[in-house]
């Protein structure tokens, strides 16, 4: 059986990338790329690519406004107008990498129940393609997993190698301990008795805050305040280059998020 | 959807006791003292059993698969592994109010934050029109610029509160952020117009 991806499963929408792609993708998600390809949609790629094009539009109308509007000299203009296209695409596109890193977690908590109930139905019929029938039967309610075992199910009525599909078909759950149970569903020793793995995932995130808080704190309290205390000095109170300010915190604050968020799906 | 008035470890553990006393699946319905009122009376009509489980508000939704196949045979190594998925459950969910409780903790700490430098940057943005002609102000004893309230100084001020708020918000994993923001362009705006106020009276211009 291939491997279902729903980046690539839905109807082919077909959009101009300025930028190219892999660069994009791999800016705006960073580690979430590899880390949850499973969840990226076609949607959320239609997204980044329209972010990035809007980047671009962004950064020339920013320029038009600072060079032209405001007379201040090119090579402030264009810093002026890069930090403010950089900021709008990290910021933007740091949405939709919460969102697909919530999707990808709600998945993955319950994906021992989906193990489980397979494995009880699997003692209960003795045969693979009925237990997935029954799993799908009560209704799983997470969108995904229903697409999944779907396809599963239909290609195991196609009649394709049964055990190459189980073999292939753990390779969703992207946790080594749930995808040997999965691979050994037709063994006894496939149902999951405890989890160590998942305690000490929210563990680490306990520590991983307890440890960064303080980091954190200092930055963004004494980033806004040093910021706005050097604009309000330095900068007559109206010319537009103050936006530089703004921006380049959400620049910063931003970059800090991630890599909180970087630090815990990391091992 | 119906709520259950017991955690879905409670249930769970109740229905597969009930069941290794050799009752059915429905009987242990009845049986088990933390089921809905409501789900009973569904029951009594005649409702299928298999329709009022799928009507559950578990806060697992996965964990209405796990009765797919306890109607189908009675054997004890099914109940065996209902019960320990019901502990793998409550292991979870022990965990998870570990980390809601140490959260608690930080949440508070963030919110004081917030707000000490929600006010900070709000009282800077009212001052701000006097550090900005402080240099004028000293060499020549005159404001050159003037105190109007809306200028792209406070303009900006405001995006910095805005997101100020935002990431310690995101920071304590909190909802409905965009809610919260509201309050803090509200509270911003208020204490600049406040502070210009203060100003345009103490120094006339």
């Amino acid at each position: 059986m291939k491997t279902i991806n729903y980046g690539k499963s839905s109807s082919k929408v077909t959009q101009l990338s300025i930028f190219p792609k892999a660069i994009l993708y791999r800016l705006a998600l960073g580690k979430v790329e590899k880390h949850s390809k499973f969840f990226i949609s076609e949607k959320d790629y239609r997204n980044i690519r329209l972010i990035g094009n809007s980047s671009l539009l962004f950064f020339v109308i920013s320029f038009v406004l600072f060079h032209y509007v405001t007379l201040i000299n090119v090579p402030i203009a264009l810093i002026i107008s890069l930090i403010a296209s950089i900021s709008f695409l990290f910021v933007l596109s740091d949405y939709i990498r919460t969102k697909i890193l919530n999707r990808h977690q709600k998945f993955e908590e319950t994906a021992f129940l989906i193990i489980n109930s397979l494995s009880i139905n699997m003692v209960a019929t003795q045969s693979f393609p009925h237990s997935v029938e029954l799993l799908l039967t009560k209704g799983i309610k997470d969108k995904y997993y229903t697409k999944y075992f779907q396809d599963m199910l239909y290609s195991l009525n196609l009649g394709e190698n049964e055990d190459e599909i189980i073999n292939n078909g753990g390779k969703i759950f992207l946790n080594k301990q749930y995808e040997t149970s999965f691979q050994n569903i037709k063994n006894e020793n496939a149902f999951i008795e405890s989890d160590p793995e998942f305690i000490l995932y929210i563990r680490k995130g306990i520590k991983l805050i307890e440890d960064n808080i303080v980091i954190f704190i200092a930055v963004s309290c004494l980033l806004p305040l040093v910021l706005s205390m050097v604009l309000s000095f330095l900068l007559p109170s109206n010319s537009p280059t103050i936006f530089i300010f703004p921006l380049l915190y959400a620049v910063f604050g931003t970059l800090i998020l991630r890599f909180m968020n970087n630090k815990n799906i990391g091992d | 959807m119906i709520r259950l008035n017991c955690t879905d470890f409670n249930f769970l553990n109740n229905i597969a006791l009930k069941l290794e006393n050799g009752e059915n699946l429905e009987r242990s319905f009845f049986l088990s003292e933390n089921v809905p009122k409501e789900i009973l009376t569904r029951l009594q009509l005649g409702e299928n059993l298999l329709d009022i489980i799928s009507s559950i508000d578990f806060s697992y939704p996965a964990l209405r698969n796990l009765f797919s196949s306890v109607d189908y045979a009675d054997e004890t190594e099914i109940l065996e592994r209902v019960k320990t998925t019901s502990k793998l459950i409550r292991m979870r969910e022990e965990v998870l109010k570990e980390k809601e409780s140490s959260l608690k903790i930080h949440r508070r700490r963030l919110k004081i934050i917030r707000y000490v430098t929600m006010f900070t940057i709000a009282m800077i943005a009212g001052f701000s029109p006097i550090f900005s002609n402080l240099y004028s102000f000293i060499s020549t004893g005159e404001f050159t610029s003037s105190f109007s309230i809306w200028s792209i100084l406070s303009v900006s001020f405001l995006i910095i509160n805005l997101l100020n708020n935002y990431y310690l918000l995101k920071m304590g994993n909190e909802e409905g952020i965009k809610l919260r923001l509201v309050p803090v362009i509200l509270l911003h705006s208020a204490i600049v117009v406040g502070v210009r106020f203060f100003i345009l009276n103490l120094i006339p211009i």
